[in-house]
């Protein structure tokens, strides 16, 4: 290899990393002027002299090349991706991105929290001059809320400092890529972004623990309230309101006593217990005892299919009575005074006995029973009594008695 | 010279060259570096640039046996030499005036 064929080797090094063609129509020159050269007689040495200093020949070529816009493919990808993947862009992009999925879930958030936080909060004042107990659950109620809101706002700014970081090395490696071009790919951290950035993650981790710690203990208190507390806990004059249409309660193996007005009905759930005795004291509406299947029963219908409830005194006030009562029974003693409704009753192998009562339209069947009325006034009504001995005592008014005795 | 001031001038210079008669690239270096020392500048990167903005157009032609890249001027090249000329005519004039005064000294 003599030193022409060196040089031409040298410069086509040098430019290696431009488009083949460039090089090529390069090496076309210069081939070419080594041999015009060379047919004016020169020597190797003159010619080189001639031919000048591959870098610097290198160089301006790459020079021109890259300051070129027309003659540069490679630059105007660069440009393209970079209007694609540029700083701004991506940052936009990435911060349109989380924007708006950080602002949907957020607001969601912040909704539900809005929500809960008032719910919370109206329960605190409502059972602050109760029990210590009951303001306990929304206490801490009220600080899971708290805590939700802290687990999710932080959640989101944390998303969106790692959507930061994503879109940083993402542009990078993409620039890299794209350019060949060797940049910082890590990101430089300052104090004070590390700072933010454990703050956060100490506000997550506080969210998270109330997040998790919150049911926990809302749980917990609520089977320690029913376990501990003690009976009297069943608040009456909680239902001390008028104009409620529905009171339903929980009969927690204890007496209830419900005084109010205007109240359509009241459901009440009860717990068997059959040793135990019941008391409903009830001054107006229709009355529902309700098992724990939720299947509707008129009260003497619960009482005759759970006849170790020994006694359920219903109390009515002289103007505000019952519209009617319904009373299905077997082997039950019915014992009704001082009432003053439309009655009908279904009753096989039952003491019934009327004290005081007023029956306006009634409709009696009873078997193998007996059925006593003390003092009674009764309207219009049908009382049909089969198979055993019927004792009645009939003292008062009466406008009008159907009966069959067999 | 210096090579910025040089640099500034060889444009003018191949297409004044190449405005009189179409020529090929050892010719061409030979003519301009009768003129001003070329070898460090190099003539192909100011042949390529003045190609890309289509001030000089390129043909080939057989020479012994081989083909010959020769260079001529476009009506684009001519105009703009054109302009350089007047330009570098601003320049004498500073350049006289600069003389004058210093010879005055």
């Amino acid at each position: 290899m003599n030193n022409l064929d060196q040089f031409i080797e040298q410069l086509l090094i040098l430019l290696d990393d431009l488009p083949e063609s460039l090089i090529e129509q390069t090496k076309e020159f210069y081939d070419s002027f080594i041999l015009d050269a060379k047919d004016e007689g020169l020597d190797d040495d003159e010619i080189l002299k001639k031919l000048g200093n591959p870098l610097h020949i290198a160089n301006q070529i790459k020079l021109d090349y890259y300051l070129n816009n027309e003659s540069s493919k490679r630059k105007r990808f660069a440009k393209v991706s970079k209007a694609v993947f540029g700083r701004k862009v991506v940052a936009t992009g990435f911060a349109a991105f989380s924007a708006i999925v950080t602002f949907f879930v957020w607001m969601m958030f912040f909704l539900i929290e809005v929500a809960s936080i008032v719910v919370a909060f109206a329960w605190l004042l409502l059972f602050l001059s109760q029990s210590v107990y009951y303001s306990l659950i929304p206490v801490i109620s009220v600080l899971g809320q708290l805590g939700i809101a802290i687990l999710g706002f932080s959640a989101m700014l944390l998303l969106s400092r790692f959507f930061h970081l994503f879109s940083t090395i993402f542009r990078q490696i993409t620039i890299r890529l794209i350019t060949g071009k060797k940049r910082a790919v890590f990101l430089k951290s300052n104090k004070s972004s590390r700072i933010r950035f454990v703050l956060l993650t100490l506000m997550f981790v506080v969210g998270l623990f109330s997040f998790v710690f919150t049911p926990t203990m809302t749980y917990a208190s609520s089977i320690w309230l029913s376990t501990e507390a003690p009976l009297s806990m069943i608040q009456t004059d909680l239902f001390s309101s008028d104009d409620v249409d529905m009171i339903s309660l929980e009969l927690l193996n204890a007496n209830v006593e419900v005084s109010y007005a205007n109240v359509e009905s009241i459901e009440v759930t009860y717990t068997k217990e059959p040793w135990l005795e019941y008391s409903v004291v009830l001054n107006e509406g229709v009355l529902y005892l309700i098992e724990e299947t939720n299947h509707e029963l008129p009260f003497m219908s619960f009482l005759a299919r759970h006849p170790g409830m020994q006694t359920l005194t219903i109390v009515l006030p002289s103007d505000k009575q019952l519209d009617h009562l319904f009373i299905t029974s077997i082997g039950s003693n019915i014992h009704l005074q001082d009432i003053d409704y439309n009655l009908t009753i279904d009753c096989d192998n039952s003491l019934i006995q009327f004290n005081t009562t007023a029956f306006y339209n009634y409709d009696i069947q009873t078997s193998h029973g007996e059925v006593i009325f003390n003092d009674n006034s009764l309207g219009e009504g049908y009382l049909l009594n089969q198979g055993s001995a019927i004792s009645i005592q009939i003292t008062g008014i009466f406008a009008r008695i159907e009966g069959t005795v067999s | 010279m210096n090579i910025q001031m040089k640099k500034g001038i060889l444009d003018s210079l191949v297409l004044s060259i190449v405005n009189q008669q179409d020529t090929y690239g050892y010719e061409l270096s030979e003519k301009v570096s009768s003129i001003v020392e070329i070898a460090e500048t190099a003539l192909y990167p100011v042949l390529r640039r003045l190609e890309m903005q289509s001030l000089l157009k390129t043909y080939s032609k057989e020479f012994n046996g081989r083909l010959r890249k020769y260079y001529s001027i476009t009506p684009k090249g001519k105009k703009n030499l054109k302009l350089n000329l007047s330009d570098l005519l601003e320049l004498k004039q500073i350049i006289l005036k600069l003389e004058e005064e210093n010879r005055h000294e």
